[in-house]
């Protein structure tokens, strides 16, 4: 078990060291200096080099990939090209915690209508049940999540009027952008329980099990829905790297103050520094969930870590 | 054998002719039907899916309409006409006009060219690298597969779109780099498939066989172990497409993919959203036009899945 965790553990460092060394080099990369004198017409020259300097931006590559690292080892993810006294890290601290908390919000939403929907899906299988979750997970894995927020940003905030479109303040304002979030996870849940269900309830236990006079509901609840489960936490990883996607959209679109919206922002803007540092942030983030699924995955089911 | 013997005592005084199955058997050895090529079967199983028979006649539609509407149409996707802006649907204008007085019918048809092009040449870059990493990796094997894998590892970790975004700012917005951005990543799938369906095929009798009488790496690859490893190849591409067009119109809604005046449907939503409550054509079109595409290719996809390799079929 521990041999696994540290090579898992290697495996999440070497990420983020590729992760970090390949976003470093395209960001210098990028055509145009913010302070090269075609950009900036009328700053002098010189005074922009000064600029250009402060940032460190005179010395060759390597030195500046070196203090980026030394930077980042000290929690320093740098400070804004565009913005001259904000700091990527000040952005995050004040933006991560929203962001977050509208994901958790629609992690857990769609693991608590996910998970029974493809339980009952399973169990009612091929009757209207089964067909009307199989629909919905159809839609839910076609559409976009953008099509997604704009349709029900139009209907339940423009037309019905029902919802609040903007901001984050009361409980009511989390509803959409989480219904939004939550809408293709759900999808994804449902029929990865309903297929791994299938396959639990047609095993030799459940026939044991039920041969045993054990009652149904817990033959379900407990013996095949334990063993239908370990797919879902696979998933976990790349549900949250399916939120941030998803968050950009969102926290745009109903203005939530996140740090997916000022991502955007910072893209549009050119803002080099602020993208690296959030795509750093993000990434280093990922990774962390995913090895965190993984491991576990290993503890919950031990023919994991037997297999790799 | 085991067989009871006061069981078949029983019998042995019946006539001959009670154990005559078919007196009549010349005709056993006519091939009344035509055999049939395994690509036969899987066309014949496509045929009877109708989700997928209706994916695939929308996205053919739309493929000839994209190629033929523009050429036709007395609108270009940048004409503007400040004397019909904003305009309904109407018999002169299908879909309606923007906020500049741009016909957003042809415009969708220029952004279909747009998608179908990226969804179409992204999937088969794809497929090429996809086909050559996987393959490779799983024909060679020990270390060599181990190290290759291990690098697929890691760069399927890392967040994809934050690339893409990365790659956009890098090349600039256009549609080559929109391909070349969806290509960072997107052949990762497919190439484990390869792999694993070269590593499986390739201690099979006939592979063997071929080697021993004197095939060399790349005969065995192109001849044996890739037209057998197929289905499951064409499946995982399959996928590729809507992904790409997805990531295409992502982009674009984000303001990142491609650039005014062309448009793609992402951006055409994208210009849409302020307009959304006074003119919620402006959007319907654009995003009616992403669904339908995204439904079409994804029930192709699932189509090709249950025509190529039934046994998957639940």
């Amino acid at each position: 078990m521990l041999k696994y965790i540290l090579k898992r553990l290697l495996a999440g460092v070497l990420t983020i060291v590729v992760l970090i060394t390949i976003s470093f080099f395209m960001m210098h990369a990028m055509p145009g200096s913010p302070f090269s004198p075609n950009e900036q017409k009328n700053v002098p020259p010189e005074v922009l080099a000064r600029i250009a300097a402060s940032y460190g931006l005179d010395r060759p590559v390597f030195e500046q990939y070196l203090s980026y690292w030394r930077n980042l080892l000290h929690g320093d993810l740098g400070i804004s090209y565009k913005k001259q006294d904000t700091t990527v890290n000040s952005i995050i601290s004040q933006h991560f915690p929203v962001s977050a908390r509208v994901g958790a919000v629609a992690v857990i939403v769609a693991l608590i209508i996910g998970i029974p929907m493809g339980v009952l899906a399973a169990l009612y299988r091929g009757r209207f049940m089964d067909m009307a979750a199989m629909v919905f997970c159809t839609i839910g894995i076609s559409v976009p999540v953008f099509v997604i927020s704009v349709l029900l940003l139009y209907l339940f905030a423009g037309v019905l009027q029902w919802l609040p479109s903007y901001g984050l303040t009361t409980w009511r304002h989390y509803i959409l952008p989480v219904a939004c979030l939550a809408f293709n996870p759900i999808a994804y849940i449902t029929r990865q329980t309903r297929s791994s269900m299938l396959e639990a309830l047609e095993q030799d236990y459940i026939r044991t099990a039920r041969a045993k006079g054990v009652k149904e509901l817990w033959v379900v609840g407990k013996h095949a829905l334990k063993n239908a489960l370990t797919p879902v936490i696979t998933y976990l990883g790349p549900l949250i790297a399916g939120l941030l996607t998803g968050s950009f959209v969102v926290e745009r679109l109903f203005s939530v103050p996140g740090v997916g919206r000022y991502f955007v922002q910072s893209v549009s803007d050119r803002d080099y520094t602020m993208i690296m540092g959030i795509v750093i942030f993000f990434g280093i983030f990922v990774v962390i969930c995913n090895l965190i699924s993984d491991i576990l995955l290993a503890i919950v089911d031990p023919r994991v870590k037997l297999n790799s | 054998m085991s067989v009871n013997l006061p069981d078949m005592q029983k019998y042995a005084n019946l006539p001959d002719e009670l154990f005559v199955i078919n007196e009549d058997s010349t005709g056993a050895e006519e091939i009344s039907r035509p055999s049939t090529t395994y690509w036969h079967d899987v066309w014949h199983r496509f045929r009877r899916d109708p989700l997928a028979v209706i994916g695939a006649s929308i996205i053919l539609i739309m493929a000839v309409m994209a190629v033929v509407i523009p050429m036709l149409s007395p609108y270009t996707y940048s004409g503007m006409d400040l004397t019909s802006m904003n305009m309904g649907p109407s018999l002169a204008h299908p879909c309606g006009t923007d906020q500049m007085g741009r016909d957003l019918f042809i415009r969708i048809m220029y952004g279909a060219r747009i998608s179908l092009t990226i969804g179409i040449v992204a999937a088969a870059i794809n497929f090429v690298i996809g086909v050559i990493y996987g393959g490779l990796s799983g024909y060679i094997g020990g270390r060599t597969d181990m190290v290759m894998m291990r690098i697929v590892d890691i760069l399927s970790s890392l967040p994809s779109l934050l690339y893409i975004v990365l790659i956009m700012l890098l090349f600039g917005s256009n549609m080559p780099s929109v391909i070349l951005a969806l290509c960072f990543t997107s052949w990762i799938g497919t190439a484990r498939v390869v792999r694993s369906e070269v590593m499986r095929l390739k201690f099979s009798e006939y592979v063997l066989a071929s080697r021993l009488a004197g095939g060399r790496t790349w005969h065995l690859l192109r001849t044996h172990l890739l037209p057998n490893a197929m289905g499951p190849i064409i499946v995982s591409t399959a996928f590729l497409i809507p992904n790409a067009i997805f990531s295409e119109a992502f982009l674009s809604f984000l303001g990142i993919g491609i650039q005014a005046p062309m448009a793609s449907w992402g951006s055409l939503a994208n210009d849409a959203i302020p307009m959304m409550l006074s003119q919620p054509y402006q959007i319907f079109f654009p995003v009616l036009a992403i669904c339908l595409t995204m439904f079409s290719f994804n029930f192709i996809g699932d189509g090709l899945r249950d025509a190529l390799d039934p046994r998957l079929k639940k």
